[in-house]
């Protein structure tokens, strides 16, 4: 091989690396042996588990989920078990390591199991166990990424408790189109899983706003609506990309700015255009996971509250025009060269360290509805008429007509019987064929015989249950 | 040579083959990770689990694939976990340092460079793997691939020279 100069220079430096010889080969003897043993003591352990819970109980109580139910239960009033529907088990649900060879190593020893499910009219919880049979990969900031339901609409998900002793998490699933599903086996498939989250949340940038310029009318490079992908946010310049069709973005990849502690991701431009500060960022083998975004604080480093926008798109390396993709970010903030001088770029970052890729089929049956409270009521609001208030231990639905209000300045609240007042973790609605559905949801079920009344706003719905 | 790869063709299938593959790729696979991950102890790990994943997976090398393009693929990957779990995601979280293995100047500027450039600089300049051979190792087509080459090999240069009079006094020399 001929070397150029660069090359003779690197091969010079790269030769005085010193890797002394190391004798891994008895690690690796080792560690193939070890291994072999511990999964078959895994596998006489369970069916030892099994054989045991059998003597005890009937088959179709709970089998080997018993634990991570009665650590569900622990987790609600233990009333309410009556009313969760235990899943039994119908497969191992473990990976299927056929299909990527690469991934698939990763996602051997983590097992997906139901636990249980709880569904009402028009949402269902669905509770899974996952659990890592083969090494330490998952925490309690797990997440459950790609994921879907056949014939159902999968809201979100998320962990509720993880066991650090036997490595397995909760994790709940919220869907719409329960009432449709009823009586029917649902088909659950999950495809990725996230653990190690981290986040950086006040990184100083290393520029001086006041030394950025101003670019408008500079660039040539122009970003149209059908450039974007995954845009974010809303506001001015989102609307401006609806009306005019295209709008102007920094030039690409003029700069080399490295972010303290920040790995693969870098600022590749920044200057002014419009009075907006753009600042455009370049990310290296996206892992699609990581992400972050740009903000400032002023003189006594107090956050500033300033819109921002974000769009995505690539680089054509033969013409360099601008194109559909995800290498580039560019952040535009709401602020003006003379506002930002005396303030200081920050950043918000987040990432995990483990992606695990898999293939996770899991069939459900759902055999029996819960107990559904339904009080027909004319409560009158602004937009809106409330016409029924229906309680579940999923949560309250509220069903109306009108204009869809901001469920954001709504409040509703639930009073238990002990004087204890839970709020909501979640809301949802829809709009459907005039009819609107508001569906307040909390992370663990309601114990319903402990409800005495609901509050909307200041409106107050008594409960009379057995 | 030749023998070499008549005998590591038919794959790990068994013990004795794999202390052959040990024999003949353990000293360079160290070296290539030890380059890679700028760390001469997660060097050390990773070696070794490269040959355990190749042993457990044999039955993936495929008849017709070079053996040591599939064992290097295995050793990168095995590098990208080690650099993914340092990195916690998008954050660094730098190796320790230790000069005697390494200069800190050159740990430095290798560490300016993504996990594929360090590899990829490595098999072109010290192993001089062809662009066919990357293409089986990295999964990507060898344009992309002499463009990341190209492009890093620059940059790792320019570094050189900023960082360190000696290798400035190299330039000169050369």
């Amino acid at each position: 091989m001929s070397y150029d100069e660069n090359e003779k220079l690197i091969k010079e430096a790269l030769d005085a690396i010193k890797t002394p010889r190391y004798d891994f080969r008895d690690g690796v003897r080792k560690n193939i042996t070890h291994k072999s043993h511990f999964r078959r003591d895994k596998r006489k352990m369970k069916v030892i588990l099994v054989a045991a819970l059998i003597s005890i109980l009937s088959v179709t109580v709970l089998a080997s989920t018993l634990p991570s139910f009665n650590r569900l239960l622990s987790k609600i009033n233990p009333e309410i078990a009556s009313r969760l529907q235990v899943i039994e088990e119908k497969d191992t649900n473990k990976a299927q390591v056929e299909s990527k060879k690469d991934t698939a190593m990763k996602a051997v020893g983590i097992e997906i199991k139901p636990l249980a499910v709880l569904n009402d009219d028009d949402m269902m919880m669905i509770y899974l166990t996952i659990q890592d049979v083969a090494e330490d990969r998952l925490d309690e900031t797990l997440s459950v990424q790609d994921y879907f339901i056949e014939g159902a609409y999968i809201n979100n998900s998320q962990i509720i408790d993880y066991n650090e002793d036997n490595k397995t998490a909760i994790v709940q699933f919220t869907t719409q189109g329960g009432e449709a599903l009823n009586h029917t086996t649902i088909k659950l498939r999950i495809q990725s899983l996230l653990t190690g989250k981290q986040t950086l949340e006040r990184v100083p940038i290393p520029i001086s706003l006041a030394e950025v310029k101003d670019m408008s009318g500079g660039s040539p490079t122009w970003m149209s609506r059908e450039d974007t992908q995954g845009g974010g946010g809303s506001g001015d310049m989102w609307n401006r990309l609806e009306e005019q069709g295209r709008i102007e973005v920094l030039k690409p990849n003029q700069m080399d700015i490295h972010i303290p502690e920040i790995d693969r991701m870098y600022i590749s431009n920044i200057g002014f255009i419009d009075d907006r500060l753009h600042i455009q960022t370049r990310w290296e083998e996206r892992d699609d996971y990581s992400h972050g975004h740009f903000y400032l604080v002023d003189k006594d480093e107090n956050k500033m509250e300033i819109k921002e926008n974000n769009f995505s798109f690539a680089v054509d390396e033969t013409s360099n025009e601008v194109k559909f993709g995800d290498d580039y970010i560019e952040y535009i903030l709401e602020i003006n060269e003379e506002q930002a001088k005396d303030t200081q770029l920050m950043g918000y970052f987040a990432g995990y360290s483990e992606i695990i890729e898999g293939d996770w089929d899991l069939e459900i049956d759902l055999a029996s509805d819960v107990e559904i409270i339904k009080i027909p009521c004319a409560i009158q609001k602004e937009t809106w008429q409330i016409q029924e208030v229906a309680v579940s231990p999923l949560g309250v639905t509220l069903r109306g007509i009108g204009d869809k209000p901001n469920v954001e300045q709504m409040k509703c609240s639930i009073k238990m019987k002990n004087g204890e007042i839970k709020a909501f973790d979640s809301v949802h609605t829809s709009n459907q064929l005039g009819e609107i559905l508001i569906k307040f949801v909390m992370n663990v079920p309601l114990n319903m015989s402990e409800i005495e009344m609901v509050q909307i706003d200041k409106d107050f719905i008594e409960l009379e249950t057995n | 040579m030749e023998q070499e790869t008549i005998d590591l063709n038919l794959g790990l299938k068994n013990e004795k083959i794999l202390e052959y593959a040990m024999q003949i790729y353990g000293q360079p696979l160290l070296r290539y990770c030890h380059n890679i991950l700028c760390d001469y102890t997660d060097a050390q790990d990773a070696v070794q689990i490269t040959f355990i994943k190749a042993y457990r997976n044999h039955q993936s090398f495929k008849e017709g694939t070079i053996f040591s393009s599939w064992l290097y693929r295995i050793a990168y990957t095995t590098c990208v976990d080690i650099l993914r779990k340092r990195r916690w995601g998008i954050f660094q979280n730098l190796p320790k340092s230790n000069q005697a293995y390494m200069s800190e100047d050159l740990r430095q500027a290798l560490l300016s460079l993504s996990g594929l450039e360090r590899a990829l600089i490595f098999s072109r300049v010290i192993d001089e793997k062809s662009y066919a051979e990357l293409e089986e190792i990295y999964h990507a087509s060898s344009t992309t691939l002499r463009k990341r080459y190209e492009r890093a090999k620059n940059k790792l240069a320019r570094t050189l020279k900023e960082t360190n009079t000696y290798y400035r006094t190299l330039e000169e020399r050369i």
